[in-house]
């Protein structure tokens, strides 16, 4: 079995679709969470490989998807986590490497593009 | 009170024009990658109307429709709106989740479907705008509403509290295949915006 994969996006489409890209590639996606506050309880519950995190999602217990990669990076500073955000959002990705995001993908992408991302995360 | 006729001039609306034209090229790749199918775009009309006018745009204050909006933050503060026509709309989230509509209803995965593709094309419109101008355009997390074009309005008006007069619209027709998809994009800035947008572009 792949590596454990948790796929963080308020948008369900989208967690779909990420979940299918890695699913193909023998990632095993062991959970989902739709805002930062059940990203960070799920990492906890879950302890996965790698997070795939949407940059932009609405606060929930006051946690975005930023404030969610700080309290992740809190609990476990080896954690992996792969932004994804949209065009436009240069900003919002530097403070979320500068948090501890180790990579990005950018909206929209070529499944290749997630699984090379994802590659380079878990190999760093 | 409504609007008056907005002032602007002949290489203005050309300039625009030509920023539309890449803006919706952007879009269609962006669409196309999202899809990872070809999407081809017809060439976008622009036009400029008051606020009040828009839902006559898509068919009528009662036409029902699908909007995502999103509101803009940054420089050039304002409104982004994206509407299809109810079929349209349905046409683009089988096109994207692979699976046709049952009764005509909107699933949840159709809804955040589109949302998505609301999303995509926003940012590529943005990022567009947000080059000839340079000016900072950060989109909100989108909202998604179906509902008569006139209610749609209204949310932008009253639930945001958006101050504005004018709306920018850009009409595109997105093809995949045989499948036509028809949206309509505004831009509506705030009071101010839209001066500085022109004057940023130097026309």
């Amino acid at each position: 079995m792949g590596a454990k994969v948790l796929v963080v996006d308020d948008a369900v489409f989208m967690r779909k679709m990420i979940g299918d890209i890695l699913k193909k590639e023998g990632y095993e996606v062991i959970g989902e969470a739709e805002n930062g506050k059940e990203a960070v309880d799920k990492y906890t519950e879950f302890k996965p490989d790698l997070v795939t995190m949407d940059i932009v999602m609405p606060r929930v217990g006051d946690i975005d998807g930023i404030g969610a990669v700080k309290q992740i990076m809190e609990k476990d500073s080896r954690a992996k986590i792969l932004m994804v955000s949209a065009m436009g959002q240069h900003a919002l990705v530097v403070e979320a490497i500068q948090a501890g995001a180790k990579d990005f993908v950018t909206k929209p992408f070529q499944p290749s593009r997630v699984i090379e991302a994802a590659k380079r995360v878990l190999e760093s | 009170m409504g609007a008056g006729p907005i002032n602007i001039n002949d290489v203005q609306k050309d300039i625009l024009q030509e920023i539309a034209n890449i803006c919706a090229g952007n879009a269609a790749t962006s669409l196309s990658q999202l899809l990872n199918k070809k999407i081809e775009m017809n060439l976008p009309r622009i036009h400029f109307i008051p606020v009040e006018k828009v839902p006559e745009v898509v068919g009528g204050a009662d036409k029902l429709v699908v909007a995502v909006v999103l509101q803009i933050l940054g420089d050039a503060p304002g409104v982004n709106l994206l509407v299809f026509p109810q079929e349209d709309a349905r046409i683009l989230a089988g096109i994207l989740t692979g699976k046709a509509s049952i009764n005509g209803v909107f699933t949840e995965m159709d809804q955040s479907a589109i949302k998505e593709a609301g999303t995509i094309l926003s940012a590529a419109y943005l990022t567009t705008l947000s080059s000839f101008t340079n000016f900072g355009l950060v989109p909100s997390t989108p909202t998604i509403i179906i509902d008569m074009a006139g209610a749609i309005i209204d949310y932008i008006l009253i639930e945001l509290s958006a101050v504005m007069e004018y709306a920018l619209v850009i009409d595109s027709e997105f093809v995949e295949a045989q499948k036509k998809v028809k949206g309509h994009f505004f831009l509506l800035p705030n009071a101010g915006s839209f001066e500085a947008i022109l004057k940023a572009i130097g026309a």
